[in-house]
């Protein structure tokens, strides 16, 4: 499956909606939708991954860096995420620890 | 014992066939069901890993799985990229670190791929190939 991205914003805070299979083919794809936000001056970041079917190793990276590049400009990111697949991943490499994970938008409590 | 092979180019696109090779073998095998997304995230990163490994090196030569079905399941990946010890280990670093180095892309993919198989799978092996060539990850779970 492709992978599909969409962004809105939800008050001050850019949301990237994924969809599809995040893997070492379509990972490329999403790093540069990310970069190219992060160029547009976006710091608060939120990437929604509630429709994500798969994710891999190199999804996994995408995520790590983009924190990275937000720490380095005192940005944030919010990982949207309520997929008890999607957790697992993040569980088992320990990146729960180190990611904002969020069942649901904050708007949308 | 039924034993399954399939190689690749080492290209991204053909590693998103591979799971689906090992996911099938591992159906028919049959491997019970709750581990069967198990197989196919492990399988799938172990050959990132060695699509990684190759791409670094420029090594064309084709990645290969083996698919074996005795007591266990058994799925190895075999790259032929050179090694180091410190690639020969079944722990990934610790998380926090991930965030902090200054690895490239595909540094992080491998080390993340670890991390991840090192998580996934109770029985891993990262082993050098017997005739030194590359490394295999070796993984098995139980029929």
């Amino acid at each position: 499956m492709d992978l599909e991205l969409s962004t809105k914003t939800d008050g001050g805070r850019t949301v990237v909606s994924v969809s599809g299979e995040i893997d070492m083919y379509t990972a490329p794809t999403l790093r540069e939708y990310l970069t190219e936000l992060l160029s547009d001056g976006v710091k608060d970041l939120a990437i929604d991954v509630n429709r994500v079917d798969f994710c891999d190793s190199t999804g996994l990276g995408v995520f790590i860096g983009t924190l990275r590049r937000l720490r380095e400009v005192d940005g944030s990111l919010v990982i949207v995420c309520a997929r008890e697949q999607m957790l697992k991943i993040f569980q088992l490499t320990g990146l729960h620890k180190v990611f904002d994970i969020q069942p649901q938008l904050p708007s949308e409590d | 014992m039924p034993v399954v092979r399939f190689g690749f180019s080492p290209a991204p696109v053909h590693v998103r066939t591979a799971r689906l090779v090992a996911s099938s073998v591992a159906q028919q095998a049959p491997l019970p069901s709750e581990l069967l997304s198990e197989v196919r995230q492990a399988t799938g990163e172990a050959c990132s890993r060695a699509v990684v490994r190759h791409r670094r090196f420029g090594i064309s030569d084709l990645v290969r799985m083996q698919l074996t079905i005795g007591a266990r399941f058994v799925a190895e990946v075999a790259d032929f990229a050179p090694v180091t010890s410190t690639q020969l280990r079944e722990v990934g670093p610790d998380p926090a670190d991930l965030t902090t180095q200054t690895a490239d892309d595909d540094t992080l993919t491998e080390e993340v791929a670890l991390t991840l198989l090192a998580g996934l799978v109770t029985d891993l092996q990262v082993i050098e190939a017997p005739d030194g060539i590359g490394s295999i990850v070796r993984m098995s779970w139980p029929l």
